[in-house]
């Protein structure tokens, strides 16, 4: 239930972002999240949803671009998207040897699209 | 009209966690940021290592529970300077949070550790800086070995991992090497120190290691 956090941080991010002259709203806000973030996208959604009543993202629609963690073996360097539903796979399934795990932490909010009210 | 942004979502966590880094500094401790699966033993971690650290070293403690104070009762009848958040249902401590209850503490005498006790949950904490210098990581052998493949998010922040109840290992199946293989898949660098809180094993050679590496 941290998403209330996040979406707190990404409600307020864009709101900061938009123009300060004119009247703008937000039609799309677009955030990349790496799948071992721990983001639930629903529960994003809900809270995102509830936070943005009343302000000029309230009909944004929120967009979640996925972002892969990757399994990378460290003798023979073949990668692998990891899945995130699974546990860690801890050898590569070519040689054998120690995976390492690398990426899937990213949280930022890439861009929005914005209106004319 | 498309606006490019790319800025962390929680930047203004980030921003705050800053800021503590500063205090603390200023504060001469060295912050530990205490994280594990709730009955861990991240309470009694702390309390094992306070009670051996140097004279000249002080420690102080952030306890954070849903509810209650019966950790930071603990800690204060060990003589040590506590404050207890309750986040009444939150999953994790934010660094706003830990800001407001530094400065429910005193002035440390002298440097020292001041150790943040997170809510015990192995995913929500492992989002939100608190300014700490450290991350420390608490498993435990009746958890299984297969927590840092299950969990591997909170495992690959940590600067530290610590295995505690090393002394009921002869009564479950835990693969030490398997635990060991688990963390390495996400985290080169923390050392892995195997403890017994109950029995004292392994806590002064995680104390060394704590004392000689500050931040």
């Amino acid at each position: 239930m941290h998403e209330g956090a996040i979406a707190q941080g990404i409600l307020s991010t864009a709101l900061g972002a938009l123009p300060p002259a004119g009247s703008h709203k937000i039609t799309r806000i677009s955030v990349v999240v790496g799948t071992l973030a721990g983001v639930v996208p629903d529960s994003l959604e809900l809270f995102f949803r509830e936070l943005s009543i009343g302000t000029r993202a309230a009909d944004a629609v929120l967009e979640v671009k996925f972002k892969q963690a990757e399994l990378v073996c460290r003798k023979c360097n073949t990668r692998v998207v990891h899945d995130s539903g699974c546990p860690v796979a801890l050898n590569c399934a070519v040689c054998g040897g120690f995976n390492h795990l690398e990426g899937g932490r990213e949280m930022f909010l890439e861009e929005m699209e914005i209106a004319e009210d | 009209m498309k606006i490019e942004i790319r800025r962390a979502i929680l930047a203004h966590n980030d921003s705050q966690a800053r800021e503590n880094a500063d205090w603390f500094a200023w504060r001469n401790q060295t912050v530990v940021n205490v994280m594990a699966s709730p009955g861990a033993g991240k309470t009694n971690l702390i309390l094992a290592l306070a009670r051996i650290l140097p004279p000249a070293v002080s420690s102080q403690v952030i306890e954070a529970d849903c509810a209650s104070s019966i950790d930071s009762e603990k800690v204060a009848a060990a003589g040590i300077p506590v404050v207890q958040i309750n986040t009444n249902g939150g999953c994790h401590l934010n660094a706003g949070q830990v800001h407001e209850a530094v400065g429910r503490l005193p002035q440390p005498e002298g440097p020292g550790l001041l150790f943040i006790e997170n809510i015990g949950n192995l995913i929500c904490p492992a989002s939100f800086d608190l300014g700490e210098a450290m991350r420390l990581v608490v498993a435990s052998v009746p958890e299984g070995h297969d927590k840092p493949a299950k969990y591997p998010g909170i495992f690959a922040l940590a600067d530290v991992v610590v295995l505690n109840k090393a002394d009921v290992l002869p009564h479950f199946d835990f693969d030490m090497r398997l635990f060991e293989a688990g963390i390495r898949a996400v985290n080169d660098r923390a050392p892995i120190f195997t403890v017994s809180c109950r029995t004292g094993e392994g806590i002064q050679a995680l104390r060394d290691w704590l004392l000689t590496s500050e931040g």
